[in-house]
């Protein structure tokens, strides 16, 4: 059994993370969208060591509907705790009691904290604490999480918790059914009542969780009660509880919310219902996107990669270390194994410094500006009729677009999808055809560098397959479709200091998972290269590689390193095109085979533990010739009509 | 795992075609309006439940943001997006001018 451990739990976005980072001082992502956390983390709370804080992913109520909920479900009902901390959003109160109650029915040691106070005062909201703690009979505790405002105070009522008492009365026919089915019910770590309640909902954690601790005949009676129950109620049960609750809301904001008569909307409010206007929308979208290709692909992938490549590393650093390892190094080996064509510092190394740390910098920091203005989610509602055509919704953006910054962590964020037959869906798609940033940005460079219209073509190629192949898979993949319903948190201002520590989080990830890949992709290439073997591979891939891509044979090398890293191949290509041995053609044709190819090597694995092993592969298996395909067919259509960039 | 079933009514009729349906839903509201809720129809029980966690349910006054390309309303201080074929599900009822919201004056016992 574990320690018992502090608990974060609440709706989605209301600032769960941005509290653990200050009662641990440990960073776990925080961003302006429902969906951020789709994983527990654990930390040790600042003032105690010995006590674990753990932060969980936000839900909406219970039950779960999604697999990042379950998980959050999870933690609330397996273990014991020393305290929950149920984080709610201040300016939304009924929404948020109507989970304090549903906390407070399972009898946890609870703590209300109100959160981002700021925000509900600036709309002319006033609290009356005392009289919301006396009538619950928990602490109450309103914080600002961003600004660490009110952490101190939770840490002093962190010390006294009590296990909450709270509870309602329901109408007669549910607590005579409540009467008869908690003496049947097994010990839980949680309080009979609630749980006896979750039962009668339906939730079917807690029913899976029964059925493990009963015998077949005592949840046969318990399922007895719950059907009597159900046949003698005109409605459905959860909607007479939820009516129970909502009075009693009803009564205790009535107390204890004072509401000041707005005034204007703010700027923001008005901004924010411009980005979903179906006609404002389009161009403020065209907006950002522009945005985002300046600042990646021109000033990240141009300016910055030519300074630090060409410059810095090009004339200064290579040359100095190449004229003196090769004179201190006796070996050959050796020397060609660190500073050679394929060597570990001039390959790998270099391509992970000069070619790509600066395309992901930039695009972490224009990435972490966006998620945290609130902007992503609002781009489900513009999208959702071209995800409706593909079987999905518009939820499906939020994964596809994190997909572009890191299709690894995004194949985690598929949680947030609430049946198994999108999670499916997006999976397929982001390991087809969604270029992870450090990938987009090499072929941004690339592209731009060629003409509008190489770009063009390139995303005209990508959007299509993903268009075709994805309504091909919702055709195969039986199931409906589940019609879109989101949450659009507020517009807010980016925090420069968020923004900073979440890029630099985000960097050492990198660095972690791709630089050792890179040093590993280099090497492997250099045995082949120093054993001969190198011209044999290229040879044998001529076929495809030449007759079929019409790529000079070359370009095996940079597909090789593809099943590493697909921006891997991707630079591999930027060097050999500024080598100029790549015609327009051959870059643009290049560019759509390998965005389509593989997925990297991390992401595999992520595939793997989410969907399981003969998904990944059945996925693998279409992926690779699939994307040769793609590439030849270009090929001959491009040499067809003429196009010479 | 719950998951809904959705045999709504879809498509026929357009947006904003009579004034004074008989049963008039959120679908119905225009941008701007403030309904309140008065029950569900032929929504599956548990997305009834998933909606109601956010605040939409009967008695409640919410505000009809937009109703194109999606409908977007707001509750309390959340904005909450979802298709018409989950309004034309939600039955309302208008709110005279009048009569003061429960938002923004929220009953005194
Ligand atoms: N104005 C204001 N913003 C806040 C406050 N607390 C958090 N935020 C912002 O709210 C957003 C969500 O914060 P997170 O900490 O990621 O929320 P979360 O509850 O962990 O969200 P999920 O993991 O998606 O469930 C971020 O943009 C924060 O900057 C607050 O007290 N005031
Ligand atoms: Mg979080």
């Amino acid at each position: 059994m574990k320690d018992p451990r502090i608990l974060l739990v609440g709706h989605p976005n209301v600032g769960k993370s941005a509290l653990f980072h200050h009662l641990t001082g440990q960073y776990v992502i925080v961003s302006n969208y429902p969906g951020t956390t789709v994983e527990v983390a654990q930390g040790a709370l600042r003032t105690r060591p010995d006590q674990l804080v753990v932060d969980t992913p936000g839900i909406v109520t219970f039950p779960a509907r999604s697999e990042d909920e379950q998980v959050t479900v999870r933690a609330l009902l397996e273990d014991e705790h020393y305290a929950v901390i149920q984080v709610g959003d201040a300016k939304n109160l009924r929404r948020t009691l109507h989970f304090t109650l549903q906390l407070a029915e399972l009898g946890l040691p609870l703590i209300l904290v109100l959160n981002m106070v700021d925000e509900a005062q600036a709309y002319g909201m006033q609290l009356d604490l005392e009289s919301l703690r006396r009538t619950l009979g928990i602490p109450v505790i309103t914080t600002v999480a961003t600004r660490g405002q009110g952490v101190e105070e939770l840490l002093r009522a962190l010390e006294k918790v009590q296990p909450t008492l709270l509870h309602l009365t329901y109408p007669p026919p549910i607590e005579e059914a409540l009467e008869a089915l908690i003496p049947h019910l097994p010990p839980a770590p949680v309080a009979g009542r609630g749980l006896a309640l979750l039962f009668l909902s339906g939730d079917a954690s807690v029913e899976t969780w029964l059925r493990d601790h009963l015998s077949s005949a005592d949840y046969a009676l318990l399922e007895q009660i719950r059907q009597d129950l159900r046949a003698r109620l005109p409605e459905p049960i959860t909607s007479v509880l939820q009516r129970t609750r909502e009075h009693f809301i009803r009564n205790l904001v009535g107390r204890t919310l004072a509401q000041e008569q707005r005034g204007e909307e703010p700027f923001s409010v008005r901004l924010g219902h411009l980005t979903t206007h179906p006609l404002w929308g389009i161009p403020i979208l065209a907006l950002v996107l522009y945005a985002l290709y300046w600042f990646v692909g021109v000033f990240g992938a141009g300016t910055l990669v030519g300074f630090l490549e060409e410059t810095l590393f090009g004339k200064i650093i290579n040359p100095w270390m190449v004229s003196h390892l090769e004179r201190w190094i006796p070996w050959p080996f050796l020397s060609q194994m660190l500073v050679g064509e394929y060597g570990l510092w001039t390959m790998g190394i270099t391509y992970a410094l000069a070619l790509l740390l600066p395309i992901v910098v930039t695009f972490f920091i224009a990435f972490g500006i966006l998620e945290d203005s609130g902007y992503l989610p609002r781009l489900a509602v513009l999208t959702n009729q071209f995800f409706s055509r593909i079987g999905l919704n518009g939820q499906a953006v939020l994964p596809m677009v994190l997909g572009l910054g890191c299709v690894t962590m995004a194949t985690m964020t598929t949680r947030i999808l609430n049946r198994p037959r999108e999670r499916i869906l997006v999976t397929f798609l982001l390991a087809l055809a969604i270029p992870c940033s450090a990938q987009l940005g090499v072929v941004m460079g690339m592209l731009a560098g060629i003409s509008f219209s190489a770009t063009l073509i390139w995303a005209g190629v990508v959007v299509l397959v993903l268009l075709t192949v994805g309504w091909l898979a919702a055709r195969l993949l039986p199931g409906e479709r589940t019609p879109l319903m989101v949450e659009l948190p507020p517009l807010r201002w980016p925090l420069f200091s968020n923004v900073l520590i979440k890029t630099l989080a985000r960097l050492e990830w990198y660095i972690k998972e791709a630089v050792p890949l890179f040093l590993l992709g280099t090497f492997l290439l250099f045995l082949l290269d120093w054993f001969h073997l190198l011209p044999g591979f290229i040879h044998a891939a001529e076929p495809i590689v030449t007759h079929w891509l019409g790529l000079p044979p070359e370009a095996a090398a940079a597909f090789l390193l593809g099943f590493l890293r697909r921006d891997f191949a991707a630079t591999n290509l930027f060097v050999m095109e500024s080598q100029g041995l790549l015609s327009p053609i051959q870059v643009v044709v290049a560019m759509v085979t390998i965005t389509l190819f593989v997925p990297c090597i991390a992401s595999v694995f992520m595939i793997i533990k989410e969907r399981g092993l003969k998904t990944a592969l059945g996925m693998l298996v279409f992926i690779f010739p699939f994307a040769l395909f793609v590439g030849g067919v270009l090929y001959r259509f491009l040499s067809l009509v003429g196009w010479h960039g | 795992m719950l998951i809904p079933r959705f045999r709504l009514h879809r498509g026929r009729h357009r947006h904003g075609q009579g004034r004074h349906p008989a049963r008039p839903t959120l679908w119905h509201a225009s941008p701007g309006q403030e309904v309140t809720i008065v029950g569900f129809e032929a929504l599956p029980p548990d997305f009834q439940h998933y909606l109601q966690a956010y605040g939409l349910m009967p008695g409640r006054t919410v505000r009809v943001l937009a109703q194109r390309p999606v409908t977007i309303v707001q509750v309390e201080h959340t904005e909450l997006a979802f298709e018409p074929q989950i309004a034309r599900c939600i039955l309302v009822s208008p709110v005279s001018e009048k009569t003061p919201s429960e938002e923004t004056n929220p009953p005194t016992p």
